[in-house]
């Protein structure tokens, strides 16, 4: 059994550990955490990213970043798109038979599901005119800038923005949410007034840390396939 | 689309995944497109050609004598 296959095997039972969790905290009506939640999504996303792709190095399956890759990845995308909007009416229906009411915020998203797709459309359609309108030229121009800036810098940019998402997500934790500020107490004891302890931190950001190294490797076993 | 990559291959003693590493893709990418799964870009037409030492008519229209109208 190789590495890869073994990590896979790890990060699936972690998933099913950490959804069969959440499904029995919420079947007793215990309290769930956004974070547990995002958490147990993140486990569930790495391990189905990991079983869906090869590597170049070990030549075991199809690469996300080669042309077929691409091809499997629109047509998943495409199909997706119709799966969610479905899902979401479902929610408009679920909800307006359980409360009486619309979920207006719901509905505000699916018909932004609904209006983006066609107007994307459009304007894409527009850069392929003999002679696009004003969206078209915007359009085009977005794109040139797009084409213009690095791949090293938009990784970057990427990862700066993703490390802010990270500490939004993981910033709850202070703030007393169950399940990690638990194992901090547990770890480190109960935070005291006054004095500053920087243990919980220091841990938090080797979590954090972590996370990202092991998101980093992901990115560039994905992105082998396109280097020549 | 049909294709006559795999004759051609084995013609030349190149495996699948021999032709793969040649043209920078994933064997079961070249697997795909001999069993007409997948039709390759015209970049990766253009390798699998070069790499066969063959045209990219000879590979997709067997000398011209399919696709016609």
């Amino acid at each position: 059994m190789n590495s890869r296959k073994v990590f896979a095997a790890l990060l699936g039972i972690g998933s099913l550990a950490l959804l069969g969790n959440l499904a029995y905290r919420f079947s007793l009506g215990l309290e769930v955490g956004f974070v547990e939640i995002l958490f147990a999504i993140f486990f569930l996303l790495v391990f189905l990213f990991t079983i869906t792709w090869g590597s170049k190095k070990k030549k075991d399956g199809i690469l996300p970043a080669e042309e077929l890759g691409k091809q499997i990845q629109n047509t998943s995308y495409n199909a997706s798109y119709a799966v969610i909007l479905g899902v979401m009416f479902l929610g408009l229906v679920i909800d307006r038979i359980a409360t009486g009411t619309v979920n207006v915020t719901l509905l505000i998203v699916f018909v932004a599901a609904l209006v983006i797709p066609a107007l994307m459309t459009y304007v894409i359609a527009q850069t392929y005119q003999i002679t696009p309108n004003l969206w078209g030229k915007l359009a085009n121009r977005v794109m040139e800038l797009n084409a213009s800036v690095s791949k090293k810098t938009k990784s970057r940019v990427q990862w700066i923005f993703a490390i802010f998402v990270g500490m939004f997500i993981i910033s709850p934790l202070f703030d007393g949410s169950r399940g990690f500020s638990d194992l901090l107490t547990y770890l480190f004891g109960e935070p005291a007034s006054g004095n500053f302890n920087p243990f919980p931190y220091l841990f938090t950001a080797v979590i954090i840390a972590l996370v990202i190294y092991t998101a980093r490797r992901i990115e560039k076993a994905a992105t082998e396939g396109s280097r020549k | 689309m049909e294709n006559q990559i795999k004759g051609l291959r084995e013609k030349k003693n190149i495996s699948q995944g021999k032709l793969a590493d040649l043209c920078n893709v994933s064997r079961q990418t070249i697997n795909a497109i001999e069993n007409n799964k997948y039709d390759p870009s015209l970049q990766l037409a253009f390798d699998m050609a070069k790499n066969l030492g063959v045209t990219v008519d000879t590979l997709f229209l067997n000398g011209g004598e399919k696709n016609e109208q």
